[in-house]
């Protein structure tokens, strides 16, 4: 960072700082009561941790209301391991996602945004061990997701949210 | 998806920290004045934080975002100019430069050099197509990131990339005959 730029931020910080969050907060607030019912409605809500194959295996999640996320990217099995195909497709779409392998022996320890899971994890209605979708407005400002899942299907499935500066290379199957 | 009221403002930084330089060069290429620089900048930047909570990340990523309202800024100050407003706005609390930074600021809009005699190349074209060009070839944006940052349709893009590039070459061809 340069003076110019340090100096600015802190000018920034100062002056319109308070405004930013208080209407981030306002915003929140009157989302509330969508966020709610559709944390109801879904069956899958998933911190940041492993879904079990048996969570995505059957019937199909309680949020897969076809057509309510128009944005929404979905992956299907043959873009399983295609990592730099899906990277490329996804910043192609200006989705602010990245697909890394889920290995045993991973070792890397980036540490997450909010330092650690905090939320919702934004997969679409119509996610299964066969697809998975992934809802871009779900996904906060600033903060890039990062996924992982098994090499068979969407069984297994690792991801959180990273500073997109610090993005792990890998993600540790636990 | 929670999030903090800190959280809200770091995750603000982390976008700033990473497009400041870019659009502080956007500026560069269109004013030589420092000063004037770092005020469109900065005047980029509160907006942007004015309007943070409108930003929808499924729309386009933060970096055309930023481009979309830097160009508003930008033609903002245009018509202010025009209308010789700029003295009223100046007088009304704008952050004054060191000497340090205002040294910063005119290495960058001397680095910057190549790309206003690019964009002034580029003066005969419809705006549109000259800023396509300009964030397609000289920001390195995917044609579709430039769309986001234009406002226009994605698929209208590479139409007006390749119409631009078409009236450059024939230009080009032009002036080497």
């Amino acid at each position: 960072m340069s003076k110019f730029e340090d100096n600015l931020w802190l000018q920034l910080e100062r002056d319109h700082g308070p405004e930013l969050t208080k209407n981030s907060l306002a915003k929140r607030r009157s989302n509330a009561a969508r966020w709610l019912s559709a944390a109801a409605a879904a069956v899958v809500v998933i911190t940041g941790a492993v879904v079990a194959p048996a969570h995505f295996g059957g019937t199909p999640p309680a949020d897969s209301l076809p057509g309510v996320e128009p944005d929404s990217v979905t992956l299907t099995l043959k873009d399983l391991g295609k990592y730099e195909q899906v990277n490329a497709m996804l910043r192609e779409q200006g989705i602010a996602a990245v697909m890394v392998p889920l290995r045993q022996d991973c070792t890397d320890t980036v540490p997450q945004l909010d330092g650690g899971p905090t939320g919702t994890i934004p997969w679409g209605g119509g996610s299964d061990i066969t697809r998975l979708v992934i809802v871009p407005s779900r996904i906060q400002p600033g903060a890039t997701l990062v996924f992982a899942t098994s090499p068979n299907d969407f069984g297994s499935l690792v991801s959180g949210f990273y500073a997109p500066d610090r993005l792990p290379t890998c993600l540790r199957f636990p | 998806m929670v999030v903090r009221d800190h959280e809200v403002l770091a995750a603000f930084e982390r976008i700033y920290r990473a497009d400041v330089g870019a659009i502080t060069r956007f500026f560069s290429r269109r004013c030589t004045e420092p000063q004037l620089v770092a005020d469109l900048t900065a005047d980029t930047f509160v907006r942007a934080m004015t309007s943070f909570h409108t930003f929808d990340p499924g729309k386009g990523t933060a970096t055309s975002w930023l481009y979309g309202i830097a160009r508003h800024t930008y033609a903002a100050h245009l018509e202010r100019s025009s209308r010789s407003r700029d003295l009223e706005l100046k007088a009304g609390g704008r952050r004054e430069l060191d000497r340090d930074e205002l040294a910063e600021l005119e290495a960058r809009i001397d680095a910057e050099k190549p790309g206003r005699a690019l964009l002034e190349h580029l003066a005969e074209l419809p705006a549109l197509e000259r800023e396509a060009v300009e964030l397609v070839h000289l920001c390195g944006f995917a044609p579709r990131e430039a769309a986001e940052a234009l406002g226009v349709p994605k698929g209208a893009m590479r139409t007006r990339l390749y119409r631009a590039m078409a009236r450059l070459r024939g230009a080009v061809e032009v002036e080497a005959s």
